[in-house]
């Protein structure tokens, strides 16, 4: 790629005039051609080589030379742009090539910014994630392996529920039906279950019914406690 | 009190490099006149400043989204949580084995040069975007079968079939990864050289992206060379074929050629200036590897 080979140090020390150095050059070379043209011929009789009509900076560009001989803005003087103009017209331009290396620090900066884990941790950390996820995949089939094997179970549990729950109603729906075709023969003649008199004597029997219900088990209750009482008194007989 | 020089010149650099005072860069003085009373009549009274008619006159913004009494943009769309970061996701451009041999038929690209980014950019034919988060290409098998050239190779994603094909013909090929801002110097390496900056280094690859790159299955730059030419016995038994030596070939120091892992461009380093105007290589003496050679030297 190269014919030759520059090496060159950056320090931070000699950075700081580089403008200086380089404009100084340039104004310098300008003053000698001045004195050599002074010697020869009057300069106001020179005739003007530009006669393009562009702007100096614009031929200039258009020739592939640096635009500007002096800075005209600011940003004339930012690294940025004299590493451009080095980059672009090479030597020639006068810059300094130690400007296109980074202060030392401010890359590090850079460095640390963009890189915070070394290929190491990164491999670790890579491998740790999958197998958390994979863990986390396990532990999910596992739970509904576990789940699986109790599903006939709930599944018969599911079916007695609601077996049972149509017995009772039906049940309930022939008591009432009973119920009805009871206060029927009562009466001896078709009633409308809409009637008061009908619903005065269902109200009857069914509170006939309750206290029947009430009275049989208080006897049940009894009878426990009676059982109970004499089993203990033939125990105590007994010792 | 060189301490004092030194951080003197820093000053007066920055000083140099900073925008001259203007009215653009200027705020009012801390304490400065404020007015707080609202004018009358000829004296700012009118409208006080507040503009004519809508919202600004009456001062009653309407609340940030709505779009009175439309259905708003932000809940016009329902939830989408499977786009979610796709924004920041990579993307590789596809080439086809059927492109890259076309490529290499006519004479778009050097079958006798190991090919990477900034090969297969220069055939003009193929274009990169890094800033559109595309990270380099990738090899895709359509052609596979017509696919005949011999090749030293180096894209960011390649399928198994696709690197049996080029194993096949006595080829070589790697998957590398290449962080954007190295990505935009290979693209156009002669615009990067005009910036006058060093050739940046190559950074290692994100976390979801190492073990692709350490892997020798998918051939990765970051992988074991042992393991990668085991896995080359491996494929070539899986696919049926006999793998060509390498190391009998007559390009076989081209075939060799890698990058080191924080390398950009074959034959030159990071950390390097290059004047394409003179043709130099500007090195830096603060670099590790110059010093490193000037201790053997002294």
């Amino acid at each position: 790629m190269g014919s030759f080979v520059f090496i060159y140090q950056r320090k931070v020390l000699c950075t700081g005039l580089y403008g200086l150095n380089r404009w100084n050059k340039a104004q310098a070379r300008f003053f000698t051609t001045e004195l050599n043209e002074s010697e020869s011929q009057d300069i106001s009789r020179v005739p003007n080589q530009n006669k393009s009509r562009l702007l100096n900076q614009n031929r200039n560009v258009l020739l592939k030379q640096v635009p500007y001989s002096e800075p005209h803005s600011w940003i004339h003087n930012t690294e940025k742009y004299q590493r451009k103009i080095f980059g672009r017209y090479g030597l020639a331009s006068g810059i300094d090539p130690r400007i296109c290396f980074e202060v030392k620090e401010r890359s590090d900066n850079i460095h640390n910014a963009s890189e915070q884990y070394s290929l190491q941790q990164l491999l670790s950390m890579q491998k740790a994630k999958t197998i958390a996820q994979q863990e986390a995949v396990e532990r999910r089939e596992s739970a509904i392996a576990a789940k699986l094997e109790k599903l006939e179970q709930w599944k018969l549990e599911m079916r007695n529920k609601v077996a049972k729950k149509e017995a009772d109603a039906l049940a309930a729906k022939q008591n009432k039906q009973r119920m009805i075709e009871e206060v029927r023969r009562h009466f001896g003649f078709k009633v409308d279950p809409r009637d008061e008199r009908f619903k005065e004597m269902l109200e009857q029997k069914e509170r006939e019914e309750k206290k029947r219900q009430k009275e049989a088990k208080k006897k049940a209750k009894e009878d426990k406690m009676m059982a109970r009482i004499v089993g203990s008194t033939s125990t105590n007989a007994h010792s | 009190m060189a301490h004092l020089r030194e951080s003197a010149e820093k000053a007066l650099k920055m000083l140099r490099t900073l925008p001259r005072v203007q009215l653009s860069n200027i705020r009012p003085n801390p304490n400065s006149k404020k007015n707080t009373k609202r004018g009358r009549a000829q004296h700012s009274g009118d409208k006080h400043g507040a503009g004519n008619k809508g919202s600004g006159q009456r001062q009653n913004y309407m609340r940030l989204g709505y779009e009175t009494g439309n259905n708003p943009f932000y809940l016009r769309f329902p939830y989408e949580p499977y786009y979610k970061g796709h924004h920041l996701r990579r993307q590789y451009p596809p080439i086809s084995l059927l492109q890259l041999q076309v490529l290499l038929d006519t004479n778009r690209i050097d079958s006798k040069q190991p090919i990477d980014i900034t090969t297969l950019c220069n055939s003009g034919l193929l274009r990169l975007q890094p800033a559109s988060m595309e990270y380099g290409f990738q090899l895709t098998d359509e052609g596979i079968d017509r696919f005949k050239a011999k090749i030293c190779i180096e894209v960011q994603h390649a399928k198994e079939s696709v690197i049996a094909a080029i194993e096949r013909n006595g080829g070589v090929i790697r998957t590398a990864y290449y962080d954007p801002r190295s990505l935009q110097a290979m693209v156009n390496p002669s615009k990067w050289f005009e910036k006058g900056v060093p050739i940046p280094k190559r950074l290692l690859p994100p976390q979801d992206a190492v073990e692709y790159y350490t892997s020798a299955k998918n051939r990765g730059y970051l992988a074991d060379p042992e393991e990668i030419s085991k896995e080359r016995l491996v494929l070539a038994q899986k696919y049926g074929y006999e793998l060509p030596r390498i190391e009998d070939d007559p390009d076989y120091e081209m075939l060799i050629s890698q990058k080191d892992a924080r390398q950009i461009f074959y034959g030159l380093e990071p950390g390097w200036v290059i004047g394409l105007k003179d043709k130099l290589i500007i090195k830096s003496k603060s670099l590790p590897e110059e010093q490193a050679n000037r201790e053997e030297k002294s």
